[in-house]
């Protein structure tokens, strides 16, 4: 290809500049007469570019007016009289795709809400905005809002193989693993291979197999649980023991109501009365009223006597007993009867099984408690006057 | 005119109903002696015209025709005469099982399922079906595809004999179709015991493919839970050998019961040999504790044959690899011929 301006001599290319910049003196002397009005303002130019919408910076905050441009843009754009239901819907299923590349997932789920709401009956559409609005409550971890959404659009468009995944996935992190199943079989009847779908639903499969198995493993556990109680308050009944269990009704089966023997002194909390092979050893409180004082068994074998315990606790003084008279021979036992606010002595010699099992000692809190005063002490009268007026 | 040509004449569905019922009676008493079912199929038309007669609207009638066929398909010696003779009793049989409506469905698995047992009988089946078995396989999935009640449990059967051949096998052990996941559900299917045994078959014959021996143990299709769960009890297990045991089978129950049917503890034990083909599978069997559960089956058991099987499995696997010394006892074994037919000779025994 030839160019002919290859052939212009130097001469007549500066006669044809010379003459093109003649003709734009010319244009420009003739505009002269008509003055630019549509300017931007020297003082306000600055505001005037923030709001044109080629050059704004940031969007218009909620109830802000309208600069008039971007005003006369959206009237293009979402006016209802201007568009079709169905432009509309496209519009905002744009501006979702939009917000949801930019990760602004609430946006993008207000914009497809938009979008539905125009109800333009397109179900290619409807299904594509119900699909996405399911992906961005997915990825915002609104798991039952995006399955409805999937389903909608998976009710929509049947063979809409991405709804039905999508389905099965937040089937997955729901736990409904059953229902998962289902949608991935679904699904791959569609599309005869997928091979998201065969490994989602190996991990519904294994997800429901772990469930079940710790249900198994719970139910074997209370079973065990519940056969160590009844092992317990047989025990207890069989040797008259007044602890106060109760049977509560609990839907079917009948539950028996442990809380009257757990203890609640502070010191033995979680040290329940229970058995060992055969015998139960118990939690024993000591109470020394003189003083205000307590001393705690963790583990009193119920055949075991007082005085044992009692020889072990006084091996060395107290360093409350001030006037160190509290040893294994002064000390008197007691328990209270709550009914009739009578005290029995105990005898130390006793195994602490004979004691419980008289009728008149009921256990409380789960926790047998005795009190201990000094033979003779001006403190023990003081005391004993109590019970006798 | 043949009397035999003569009686077909009557079997169609326009026929007056008293003379098609009578007509119909002869035929049905005619499949019951082996001469009989020998007459009626040298007659051109008379399964074609039986195969019509499904439809009939009286239902007796329809229901007799069916039996006809489920005895004439029975008798193995007429299967290449039924298949090949251009009687279209199979394309008719899985238009009758494919429709959801159709109250004849399950006497219609039954024929498939017969014509099914000899090779020729399960080639032309899995001709006539093609690419289409998975439908299948899918129809037989959905618990109440058949709105009339047909339970359709006779498919299974219909897959396992379809499952002595090898391009069935390699279609249902493709791993991106989920053709055996599906169907591995079923081997612990409480309601039919046809059920279950036919997909055992199946799971059985495609145990015998050592290649695919990874694809059937893994995650996807998960096969050792599912031959161990059924021969599991109730006994309980310490925490080590339950946490060692697949997850399907760990901390049952006290209610837990045994599958029922000795055949079918035999078909699994059968299976899980053939699992111990391989040194990964062997492997794979003693990683996931197989042993415990069969220690307890071989202390419950009280079946012979079920036993014989189940001890030749232990000591499979209760040895170490060095002392089998072959990756794969199919492959590399090579059994001399004087032994084969002692062997044989021995199977009836088992």
């Amino acid at each position: 290809m030839t160019d002919p301006k290859a052939h212009m001599t130097d001469e007549e290319k500066h006669q044809l500049a010379l003459k093109l910049d003649q003709d734009l003196e010319e244009f420009i002397n003739a505009r002269k007469n008509t003055p630019y009005s549509e300017g931007w303002n020297e003082e306000t130019w600055e505001q005037e570019m923030e709001q044109h919408p080629f050059f704004m910076k940031k969007l218009p905050e909620e109830g802000e007016p309208l600069p008039p441009l971007l005003e006369a843009f959206q009237q293009l754009k979402y006016d209802p009289e201007e568009n079709t239901t169905e432009d509309l819907a496209l519009s905002y299923k744009d501006d979702g795709n939009f917000n949801f590349k930019l990760k602004k997932y609430r946006f993008a789920i207000a914009n497809y809400t938009e979008g539905l709401k125009q109800k333009c009956g397109n179900v290619e559409i409807d299904a594509t905005l119900y699909l996405n609005r399911a992906a961005c409550q997915f990825h915002l971890g609104n798991y039952r809002s995006s399955l409805n959404d999937s389903l909608q659009a998976a009710k929509l468009k049947p063979d809409y193989t991405k709804a039905v995944v999508r389905a099965a996935q937040c089937c997955l992190k729901l736990k409904r693993y059953a229902d998962g199943q289902k949608w991935c079989d679904y699904g791959i009847r569609l599309k005869n291979t997928d091979p998201s779908l065969v490994k989602l639903r190996t991990e519904l499969v294994q997800g429901q197999k772990l469930e079940e198995r710790n249900k198994r493993k719970e139910e074997i556990a209370e079973r065990k649980e519940e056969a160590l109680i009844n092992e317990l308050v047989t025990a207890l009944r069989v040797r008259g023991i007044n602890t106060g269990i109760k049977r509560k009704k609990d839907s079917e089966r009948a539950i028996l109501d442990l809380s009257s023997i757990e203890p609640c002194h502070p010191a033995a909390i979680g040290k329940r009365v229970h058995l060992v092979d055969g015998c139960l050893v118990w939690p024993v409180l000591f109470l020394y009223p003189e003083y205000g004082e307590t001393d705690f068994v963790q583990e009193f074998h119920e055949d075991t006597c007082f005085m044992d315990h009692l020889q072990l606790m006084f091996e060395e003084l107290p360093l409350w007993d001030l006037e160190k008279k509290y040893n294994p021979a002064s000390i008197r036992m007691y328990y209270e009867h709550r009914d009739s606010g009578k005290l029995h002595v105990v005898d130390p010699n006793c195994s602490l099984k004979t004691v419980l099992s008289q009728k008149t000692y009921v256990v409380q809190g789960g926790t047998p408690g005795f009190i201990c005063l000094v033979e003779g002490s001006p403190f023990q009268k003081e005391f004993l006057k109590r019970y006798t007026s | 005119m043949s009397e035999i040509e003569e009686l077909s004449q009557f079997l169609t569905l326009e026929t007056r109903l008293d003379v098609k019922a009578l007509a119909l009676q002869q035929t049905l008493g005619l499949t019951g002696t082996a001469d009989g079912r020998q007459m009626l199929i040298n007659t051109p038309c008379v399964v074609k015209n039986l195969c019509k007669l499904l439809n009939d609207y009286q239902k007796s009638v329809a229901k007799d025709a069916s039996l006809a066929l489920i005895n004439l398909s029975a008798d193995e010696d007429l299967t290449s005469t039924l298949v090949t003779e251009g009687t279209e009793i199979i394309e008719n049989m899985l238009n009758i099982t494919t429709n959801p409506e159709h109250e004849l469905a399950d006497p219609a698995c039954m024929v498939l399922s017969n014509l099914s047992r000899t090779k020729l009988g399960s080639e032309r089946l899995f001709q006539t079906m093609g690419e289409k078995l998975e439908k299948y396989i899918d129809i037989f999935c959905q618990e109440k595809y058949n709105k009339k009640g047909a339970r359709l449990h006779y498919l299974a059967a219909v897959f396992s004999n379809l499952s002595q051949i090898p391009a069935v096998r390699s279609y249902i052990l493709d791993p991106s179709r989920t053709c055996l996941q599906r169907l591995v559900s079923f081997i612990d299917y409480k309601d039919s015991t046809t059920r279950r045994g036919g997909i055992l078959g199946l799971i059985k014959n495609c145990c015998f493919e050592t290649d695919h021996h990874d694809f059937l143990l893994s995650d996807a299709v998960d096969l050792l839970p599912k031959l161990l769960l059924p021969l599991a009890g109730p006994e309980e297990f310490d925490e080590e050998d339950n946490d060692k045991l697949p997850i399907d089978l760990q901390y049952l129950g006290e209610e837990k019961t045994r599958e029922q049917d000795p055949d079918i503890r035999k078909m699994l034990l059968e299976a899980l040999t053939q699992l111990c083909a391989t040194k990964y599978g062997r492997e794979y069997l003693r990683s996931k504790n197989t042993y415990v559960i069969l220690r307890e089956l071989h202390k419950w058991e009280k079946n012979d044959n079920v036993l014989a099987v189940l001890e030749h499995l232990v000591n499979i696997v209760i040895r170490f690899e060095h002392e089998i010394g072959y990756d794969n006892l199919k492959k590399e074994v090579e059994v001399p011929e004087e032994i084969t037919e002692k062997f044989n000779a021995l199977e009836p025994a088992l």
